[in-house]
């Protein structure tokens, strides 16, 4: 199955696709690594490992979805573009049409 | 220690990777408990960091190759679980007690031989039927994307081929089998004299038979579990 829109932008068409879940971090502003996996942990329950995260970022990074702030420390901050505020919105209304779609059904017999 | 470990960790990592990520993922490493599944995640992530660095063309091939070596694997079992039984036969008929080949049935062997040659060439013969008809099945699936147990990506034509490239060398292997049996049958049948041992047909037969058997749900499950990995370590990649 090829990956389109939103779902090539972000890497993965998986809902628990880690590119989703760092965008949606760093939607509340930017954080740098150990504050991703923590914020994660925190919303979505799942607990990231470094190496997961990194690879994410650099992908989300290449894509131009995030890009690195200066750092004030050697833990560099990471914000949301432009374009990945409009990534993730994408993939949000496509998980929402999902979720209504599924509650529907579920309701009716 | 803990540094010692970080220290080796990192140098997994590409050095492209390491100049513009070095820095704050040795700050991260710090803060976090290294358990084993965060070694294990690490190395991961340097296994995909070594990907990235490859040529897109040449991630797509891989990738493809990898999963096309399953599909591989798969067909080389069911050849396997036919081929196992039908040589152990023919050893058993062949071979003395010792294990060691007869010299004087040399001559009628290499008859045999041609004989059996003759007699497959000529007839073709349903067990090439079968496995070859399984590995169009399989190409066909792929190719209609009808096959997506393994693989939620469509095929390539690179795919294919490596596919029938590794269902062919399988092919040939499981080949040697009947025209095996068909040598040893006639050998036997000719010279009257089959040095055929009972109790060795029985156990290599049994054993032989198993691992076979054995070996197509486990290549299976390995083909699953292949197309699986890729996919989760190689999210990135489109195949298409």
């Amino acid at each position: 199955m090829a990956k389109t829109g939103a779902n090539q932008r972000t890497g993965g068409n998986r809902y628990a696709e880690p590119g989703v879940a760092i965008l949606i971090s760093l939607a509340a502003g930017p954080k740098h690594g150990y504050a991703i996996l923590e914020d994660i942990a925190d919303f979505a329950g799942v607990q990231l490992g470094p190496g997961t995260l990194y690879s994410a970022l650099a992908r989300l990074e290449e894509r131009g979805l995030i890009a690195p702030l200066p750092s004030a420390d050697r833990r560099r901050p990471y914000c949301l573009t432009m374009a990945g505020r409009s990534a993730v919105q994408e993939q949000l209304a496509q998980l929402q049409a999902l979720v209504t779609t599924g509650q529907q059904r579920l309701v009716t017999p | 220690m803990k540094h010692r470990l970080i220290r080796f960790l990192l140098k997994c990592y590409p050095a492209r990777w390491r100049t513009r990520y070095a820095e704050e993922y040795v700050a991260l490493l710090e803060q976090l408990p290294l358990t084993p599944h965060q070694i294990a995640d690490t190395l991961r992530g340097a296994i995909h960091a070594h990907w990235r660095n490859w040529p897109p063309p040449l991630r797509q091939s891989a990738g493809t190759i990898t999963v096309s070596l399953a599909y591989g694997a798969l067909a080389g079992a069911a050849a396997g679980a036919v081929y196992s039984p039908v040589r152990s036969v023919s050893n058993a008929i062949l071979f003395d007690l010792t294990g060691n080949y007869p010299l004087k049935m040399v001559p009628l062997v290499l008859n045999a031989r041609l004989f059996s040659l003759g007699l497959l060439g000529g007839l073709g013969g349903l067990f090439f039927g079968a496995i070859i008809g399984l590995m169009i099945g399989m190409l066909l699936a792929s190719i209609l994307a009808r096959w997506t147990i393994a693989t939620a990506r469509r095929p390539t034509i690179v795919r294919a081929i490596v596919l029938t490239i590794v269902g062919l060398g399988w092919l040939w292997n499981a080949a040697i089998s009947p025209h095996d049996a068909i040598t040893a049958l006639t050998t036997a049948a000719v010279a009257g004299q089959p040095w055929f041992s009972a109790q060795n047909a029985t156990a290599d037969l049994l054993n032989i038979l198993l691992i076979g058997l054995i070996g197509l749900p486990a290549a299976w499950w390995l083909s699953i579990q292949i197309a699986n990995w890729h996919r989760q370590t190689f999210p990135d990649i489109t195949v298409e």
